[in-house]
């Protein structure tokens, strides 16, 4: 049900974006590729506010399962070390980045076609258009899409997995992580500073935001794809070293606050 | 061979004191219990053992494992505190749950498990279902099932009615004569001295052996 929520959201902040900006002429149709590429360089609400919340909460079960029960005694020792097990958690939130990508595109495309949309060629949107000025293949430009998108949401949930060991608390994270969507949000919309926007993390995993795609894209010399990917690859091993250094020294207990039976 | 040795351990949680400077070996095949009054440190020492805490002081190795942080012994099972399984399985799926991590098991190893313990392998009933003393049925089960080599006991016999008790000390006394090594916690002394080689009592947050 969520899915189809974003999908009509988006379509709807996508279609008014590019009639807002003329990146469409009028009355025009937009394509399938118009909408999915749109959606997911939709900075307003989608990328900033509707991924990472939505995501969040996607994977808040698998983050916490078993913590709430001694079936994390009975699991964790079935393991050659904590590290281990953690090795084995990150590589199921891999797998669920990838479902919970797919999940979204595929009810997005349906949702879509329902809505009657078509796989037109002519598409529209300013990162077909620039790209076709730079001769980029399409090929390389949904492949640089969907890896950031992949790293960006896998980031995400290793961020999850930090708030979800200091706050041993389900629920928080997804609050944390909602508050700090809005913040960002809010700064877009408010503050506009384009060095500042550079640097927040949920900035960098929409392609759109390049400063190859001036003056749609955030106006910073240095703010490329390689900028992205490496803020990326930095701070998802920051965060893994954060995660494995606090679930390495954890007591697991199912009362945290008693100190023995 | 020693199974479990702990020198000079110390454990303290939010600035309080639970254990100081306690010393304990556990030799392969031998069974050790440990009593004291709850609130005394019984559970935090096994859970110790297990590498499911780390000492503040001193040093923890078990089966042949240095317990620093992040280390996790091998071989071993445990049972603690009120065992809670996914309730939304069945005890089976709970077991075949567990059981893929190692992979060690098949299907019908899991099946005479269950068995063994008293409960039926082929019941569809949730553990949401499940009496106390059928979870505690469970909990002796994943602990046992893989066969470890030490396997900690936290109040074993809780829940359990008297023909509960009696299954559970037989498995004991089958796992015994295999070699397994015991450490037993309980606040009653009588409840395990029959099945321990060496009792301990926990007392002013340290361990001291008691000789009949």
């Amino acid at each position: 049900m969520f899915f189809i929520v974003v999908a009509l959201i988006s379509r709807s902040e996508v279609i008014t974006f590019m009639y807002l900006t003329d990146t469409a002429p009028e009355n025009k149709n937009l394509s399938i590729p118009d909408l999915w590429i749109g959606t997911f360089s939709n900075i307003r609400l989608v990328m900033y506010f509707l991924l990472p919340v939505s995501f969040s909460l996607y994977i808040s079960n698998f983050l916490s399962i078993g913590f709430e029960s001694t079936m994390l005694e009975y699991t964790l020792l079935r393991y050659d070390s904590r590290r281990h097990y953690l090795r084995v958690k990150l590589s199921g939130l891999f797998l669920r980045v990838v479902f919970y990508l797919t999940h979204l595109s595929l009810t997005s495309v349906v949702i879509w076609v329902l809505l009657g949309h078509s796989f037109a060629l002519e598409n529209y949107h300013y990162i077909f258009t620039y790209n076709s000025l730079a001769n980029i293949p399409i090929s390389q430009l949904y492949s640089v899409f969907i890896i950031k998108i992949i790293a960006g949401l896998f980031f995400i949930g290793v961020i999850n997995l930090v708030l979800f060991l200091v706050t041993k608390n389900k629920v928080l994270p997804m609050i944390l992580i909602f508050i700090f969507s809005f913040f960002q949000g809010t700064l877009y919309l408010y503050v506009m500073n384009d060095v500042l926007l550079a640097w927040l993390p949920f900035s960098q995993f929409i392609h759109g935001t390049t400063v190859d795609y001036t003056p749609f894209g955030f106006n910073v010399s240095y703010y490329s794809t390689l900028f992205q990917l490496s803020y990326l690859i930095v701070g998802t091993a920051l965060a893994i070293i954060a995660a494995t250094f606090l679930f390495s020294h954890a007591d697991i207990s199912q009362d945290k606050n008693k100190g023995d039976n | 061979m020693e199974k479990v040795s702990l020198q000079n351990v110390t454990k303290q949680f939010k600035n309080e004191l639970i254990l100081d400077d306690v010393n304990l070996t556990i030799q392969s095949g031998e069974t050790v219990g440990i009593v004291g009054s709850n609130g005394s440190g019984k559970t935090t020492l096994l859970r110790l053992i297990a590498g499911l805490s780390y000492a503040d002081k001193g040093t923890i190795v078990t089966n042949d494992k240095i317990l620093t942080p992040g280390e996790l012994p091998s071989e071993v099972g445990i049972l603690i505190e009120t065992p809670q399984f996914f309730k939304s399985l069945t005890g089976y799926d709970n077991l075949k749950y567990l059981s893929r991590i190692k992979n060690v098991l098949s299907d019908e190893d899991i099946k005479q498990t269950l068995t063994l313990v008293g409960l039926d392998p082929t019941s569809k009933k949730k553990v949401s279902t499940y009496s106390l003393g059928m979870r505690q049925r469970l909990g002796i089960a994943q602990a046992i099932m893989e066969k470890p080599t030490l396997i900690l006991f936290d109040e074993p016999t809780n829940a359990l009615d008297e023909e509960g008790a009696a299954t559970l000390k037989s498995i004991i006394v089958n796992l015994k004569k295999c070699g397994t090594s015991f450490l037993f916690v309980s606040h009653s002394r009588v409840e395990i001295a029959e099945l321990c080689d060496r009792v301990f009592k926990i007392s002013s947050k340290q361990l001291v052996e008691i000789n009949d």
